[in-house]
């Protein structure tokens, strides 16, 4: 069993504070000095590639369907890349079994993908 | 790292499988309608294939092991198992041809995740390592989902699915609960190492029979043990029928094989579990049977019939710390036989008899049926006389082994309260005779469509596997 000492959190506690000092710093320098030109639109919470409440009205309507397909394969290939990581770090000690499994890995999202373009699944009309 | 061969080898089934499953969506992906037209077909030979590879496994002399660094494990026991799954698929496969083509809903998707459902049992059943067990529960069920949601169209199938997809996922949870809190407890992943904790006299941490008893809840709800059988005669009924017969064969002998090496090898179960595991066995039959004889769908039946099964099953894991783990896992693989030859005969069977839409699956419908269409008749009351452990069928020697383990090891009043059960159970089963054979037809005189030849070879196939299967020498 490792036991953590406190000296070896003390990079993370660093990055840690960094992290919530560059944002508050840049909220509150542009609270300061930035310039304020408001309008209705700009106030109303941003809402990516949906008009928002303000615009379109509520949100509970049905949408396409076909946006979940697109964020489901979004998903499986975004999650792909978290599994190259670890993967990347130890290649080295790896070698040929190693990367004999990623290409295998990887064959099958390929063929995923070969497979959803083929059905027509990333067209829109 | 010059380990691959043997791993390519020895695992040649799953690669099959996967490969397959992989071909068959490229085929319609690539091809269209020839392609799908040609799905069944490809997929019965891989299947078929696969199996041959699974019967040299089995003949060759020393056993590979433990493959991968121990993840998973090649025994006679995974490879029994492996082809009890293969069996269950085949038998689906066949099912669905024609019940596709009458329902007008072939695809090559539909094939595609059957053999994906087959890499998650074999993966399932080969597991020596929660992590590898957990995988191959999920790709297993996943595809089990969409299968039993198959017919999308048809609220019961998407009700079915639902209920399964939801039950199935909580239960997920439940089990990879209980697996953290075992690696909380030991820092081990793998059966043997486990084991060997477990050995060094912690058995009492806490920790360890929490993770055992979300382990029992989770696998419960899979293998449809009575508090958690809720969704199962909702699913089995609402899937259609092919489907059913996977469901309620391939993945359960999956998932209760995995189970009986889960808690045989790898927890070595304390003497304190018997009680829970009695319990459990008693409930599950009781109820079984109970819910089943007050049904009038045959279909739903044998979705109660499912259940009450599990419960056999349990009585022998009863046993599971006094017997040897050898004998334990003969006799639990040679029921997980006998009950998918006759479980997936009479769903096939009912897939056939239905007509389409299933809308012929009540005991009424079935009236006069025997002597109108007698080779029909003959195959159902054979997969009948088998569930209800008739004495020269499958049915029969497998609640023999079982209930024999258990009494070996003073589970005397276990086993009365089974083959109790069993009695009552002949009641529901001979029903089907019954209507078959003894009641004449009311107003419409049916008579089912013969059956093409596969269909016929696959009942076939059931009929005279429950018929020998208790004579047959079984691989360990």
């Amino acid at each position: 069993m490792n036991f953590v000492t406190l000296q070896t959190l003390l990079p993370l506690a660093l990055a840690f504070l960094l992290a919530m000092a560059v944002p508050a710093a840049m909220f509150l320098l542009s609270a300061l000095w930035g310039p304020r030109r408001d309008n209705e639109a700009k106030l109303s919470s941003y809402e990516c590639g949906i008009q928002s409440k303000a615009v379109a009205g509520d949100a509970r309507h049905h949408f396409n369907v076909k946006f979940y397909l697109i964020a489901m394969c979004f998903l499986v290939f975004d999650v792909e890349v978290v599994f190259l990581f670890p993967w990347a770090v130890l290649f080295q000690k790896m070698a040929w079994g190693g990367f004999l499994s990623m290409l295998a890995f990887l064959g099958v999202l390929a063929f995923g993908w070969f497979y959803l373009l083929k059905r027509g699944a990333l067209e829109w009309e | 790292m010059n380990t691959f061969p043997i791993e390519l080898t020895a695992l040649l089934p799953l690669w099959i499988v996967v490969g397959g499953a992989l071909a068959l969506l490229m085929l319609e992906a690539i091809l269209g309608e020839e392609g799908r037209k040609a799905a069944p077909v490809l997929a019965g030979t891989l299947l078929v294939l696969a199996a041959g590879c699974v019967f040299h496994l089995l003949s060759l002399k020393g056993m590979p092991g433990p493959l991968f660094h121990g993840a998973v494990v090649v025994d006679l026991y995974s490879l029994t198992l492996e082809g009890i799954c293969l069996l269950s698929a085949l038998l689906t496969c066949v099912f669905s041809a024609s019940y596709l083509r009458r329902e007008r809903a072939v695809t090559g998707e539909y094939y595609a995740l059957l053999l994906l459902a087959v890499s998650g049992m074999f993966t399932l059943v080969l597991a020596s390592d929660f992590l590898t067990f957990f995988v191959g529960l999920e790709l297993m069920s996943l595809a089990a989902y969409v299968l039993a949601g198959y017919l999308r169209v048809q609220e019961r199938s998407t009700e079915a699915a639902l209920k399964y997809f939801m039950l199935g996922v909580f239960a997920s949870g439940f089990l990879l609960y209980g697996i953290a809190l075992l690696y909380g407890a030991s820092g081990v992943l793998r059966f043997p190492d486990l084991r060997h904790f477990l050995e060094q006299g912690r058995y009492s941490s806490p920790l360890v029979e929490a993770a055992a008893a979300l382990l029992v809840v989770g696998l419960g709800f899979k293998a449809a043990l009575v508090p958690f059988h809720g969704w199962a005669p909702d699913v089995y009924d609402g899937a259609p029928a092919p489907v059913a017969a996977l469901l309620s064969t391939g993945v359960k002998t999956a998932a209760f094989g995995a189970f009986t090496r889960l808690f045989a090898e790898a927890f070595g179960l304390p003497g304190n579990w018997v009680p829970a595991f009695a319990v459990l066995a008693v409930l599950t039959m009781t109820l079984g049977n109970l819910g089943a004889l007050g049904q009038e769908s045959v279909k739903r039946m044998l979705a109660y019939s499912s259940v009450a099964h599990a419960g056999y099953l349990m009585v022998g894991l009863s046993a599971a710390s006094l017997a040897p783990t050898d004998d334990l896992e003969r006799a639990v693989a040679f029921y997980l036989l006998a009950y998918t030859l006759m479980t997936a005969g009479a769903f096939g069977w009912i897939a056939w008899a239905a007509g389409k839409g299933e809308t012929g699956i009540s005991f009424e419908d079935y009236r006069g049926l025997g002597l109108r269409s007698p080779w029909m008749g003959l195959m159902m009351a054979l997969y009948m006389f088998s569930l209800a452990g008739m004495t020269p069928t499958a049915g029969f020697f497998g609640k023999y082994y079982l209930f024999k383990l258990a009494l070996d090891h003073g589970l005397l009043g276990l086993v009365l309260v089974a083959v109790l059960n069993s009695f009552v159970s002949a009641y529901y089963y001979l029903r089907v005779v019954v209507s078959l054979y003894m009641k004449p037809a009311e107003g419409k005189e049916t008579v089912l469509p013969s059956p093409p030849l596969d269909l016929r070879v696959a009942f076939l196939l059931c009929g005279l596997g429950v018929l020998a299967a208790g004579f047959l020498k079984f691989p360990f």
